[in-house]
């Protein structure tokens, strides 16, 4: 059979470009004919509806459970998936060793210690709630936040050998005998710098005076 | 900390010695300098009642120098000229009166931190009739810093200076600060101290603090009150060669004083001290002083 030579200068060819994405649509395909594999929807409704041909394991994405196909059918696995956040920075995790789990669980924390941590703002009003508000520390309480009392102490008095309720008032130094408004700096007279929670200037505080009322016979 | 005890000679019953003392109450050294070798830093010394021989002292450790019975241990420098120095320390000072001491030298002061970084308290001590001569230089104070490339702060608190003068016509002033660096500050707090010029025995001074040469001071005063009985204008602050403040002043009464700092509560009046003239002062009852501070 003679061979003859073909030396178009140009070939022109039509033809359908539209492309099947979907697997079902090609011809002769089903939409789930390679059962040996779990569909990307791994919901646990259609992993349990699956039969694949061979042992697989997967995971349901709604349900964070971990399924087994063991030829035969489907089993949840005993596995505890534990959720990290991003910016976990609490014991030892990560990475986690085993008894650094306990005493954690998804609502509560038992038996640890909290150290290098600051107490922030606070959404949450349960009872035993705690918060920092406006730079004062509060704890919710029968039903409201009430704030915590701070700069206060007791102090044996070095003159009377006494115990002492004293405050400091926030934004001060100074410690004052909550009885009588006394401070425990003295000036140079020996007297309190500040009396009745009143301040004089200078280094000789005065003498805490009397009002007195008119006195009638 | 350890304590020691120093005592004057003097001392009726536990005469201070730096020979056979130990350093205890029953037998207390003589001499702060005994009593700075001796001890460590962090130490604190205790000065029994008595009036003790004032004299030059440098200090390298961290102490506090505490007066047994606040005001009844006497430092009296005999209007010699010396200076008490204080090193790259914290060093705390209650209680203790020092007296007559005449520093005469050129840019000079009685108590510096020189150019160290040093942490200075002074708490509830009276400074009286301390003179400084500093003759034809104008940086001299009874207190003062000449830094060099590190910052410091001094603390008074509660204290008395009754009539610092000076005995030389260049200026002179009570706290002196030079930085040649200009690149540190001093940190001075004043609060709830009586400082009471008049000319008795020598000059008027020319200010109370004053920076000098890039010397930047970082001033608070609180309940305090500067009388000025000299009769001359007198300056709360004064400046030089680039010096400069950052003043805060509350609750003060700058009596006599020449454009006082502003700020809240700061009042002019006369206190009406009880007997400054004897050393009482107390305010009298119609005192506007009396009430009108703030808490510190």
């Amino acid at each position: 059979m003679p061979v003859g030579t073909f030396s178009p200068s140009t070939i022109e060819i039509d033809y359908d470009v539209t492309l099947i994405t979907d697997h079902g649509a090609l011809t002769g395909l089903a939409d789930n004919d390679h059962p040996q594999y779990v569909l990307v929807s791994n919901t646990r409704a259609i992993i349990l509806a699956s039969s694949p041909t061979v042992r697989t394991v997967a995971l349901a994405t709604d349900t964070l459970e971990m399924l087994v196909w063991d030829g035969l059918a489907w089993y949840v696995a005993p596995l505890e998936l534990i959720v990290q956040p991003n910016a976990v920075d609490m014991g030892l995790l990560p990475p986690m060793v085993q008894n650094d789990r306990a005493g954690y669980s998804a609502a509560t924390i038992t038996d640890k210690t909290i150290n290098n941590s600051t107490i922030g703002g606070n959404a949450n009003t349960t009872t035993g709630s705690i918060r920092v508000s406006s730079g004062v520390l509060q704890i919710y309480l029968l039903g409201t936040w009430n704030d915590v009392v701070t700069g206060f102490r007791f102090r044996e008095d070095s003159v009377s050998g006494q115990y002492e309720l004293e405050h400091r008032p926030i934004g001060f130094t100074s410690w004052i005998e909550v009885m009588s408004g006394n401070s425990d700096a003295l000036g140079l007279n020996g007297l309190p710098m500040t009396q009745g929670y009143v301040t004089s200037m200078g280094a000789h505080p005065v003498h805490q005076q009397i009002v007195g009322r008119t006195i009638t016979s | 900390m350890p304590t020691f005890f120093i005592a004057p000679a003097s001392h009726a019953t536990t005469p201070g010695n730096d020979t056979t003392g130990t350093g205890t109450s029953l037998l207390p050294w003589l001499t702060i300098s005994k009593a700075h070798t001796s001890a460590a830093t962090g130490d604190t010394i205790i000065c029994k009642n008595g009036t003790y021989t004032w004299s030059s002292q440098t200090f390298t450790k961290s102490l506090i120098i505490q007066a047994e019975n606040s005001g009844l241990a006497i430092f009296d420098g005999a209007a010699a000229s010396f200076a008490w120095t204080f090193g790259s320390i914290t060093i705390s000072t209650i209680g203790i009166i020092f007296q007559n001491a005449s520093r005469t030298s050129a840019s000079g002061y009685i108590f510096t931190s020189g150019s160290a970084s040093a942490v200075v308290l002074f708490s509830r001590c009276s400074f009286l009739t301390l003179s400084i001569d500093g003759g034809a230089f104008a940086l001299g104070g009874i207190f003062g810093v000449s830094q060099n490339a590190v910052s410091c702060q001094w603390s008074f608190v509660s204290c008395l200076l009754n009539n610092p003068i000076k005995n030389n016509t260049s200026h002179q002033q009570i706290f002196s600060t030079v930085d040649p660096s200009g690149d540190d500050v001093v940190s001075l707090s004043i609060e709830s101290c009586v400082v009471y010029l008049s000319t008795t025995g020598g000059l008027a001074m020319n200010s109370i603090i004053a920076a000098n040469y890039a010397g930047r001071v970082l001033l608070r005063l609180v309940n305090n009150i500067i009388f000025n009985g000299t009769g001359n204008s007198l300056s709360m602050t004064t400046t030089g060669n680039s010096g400069s403040f950052s003043t805060t002043a509350n609750y003060n009464d700058f009596h006599n004083i020449t454009s006082p700092p502003s700020g809240t509560g700061n009042i002019t009046t006369d206190p009406l001290f009880e007997n400054p003239a004897g050393g009482n002062f107390n305010l009298r009852p119609t005192s506007s002083s009396q009430n009108v501070g703030t808490l510190v």
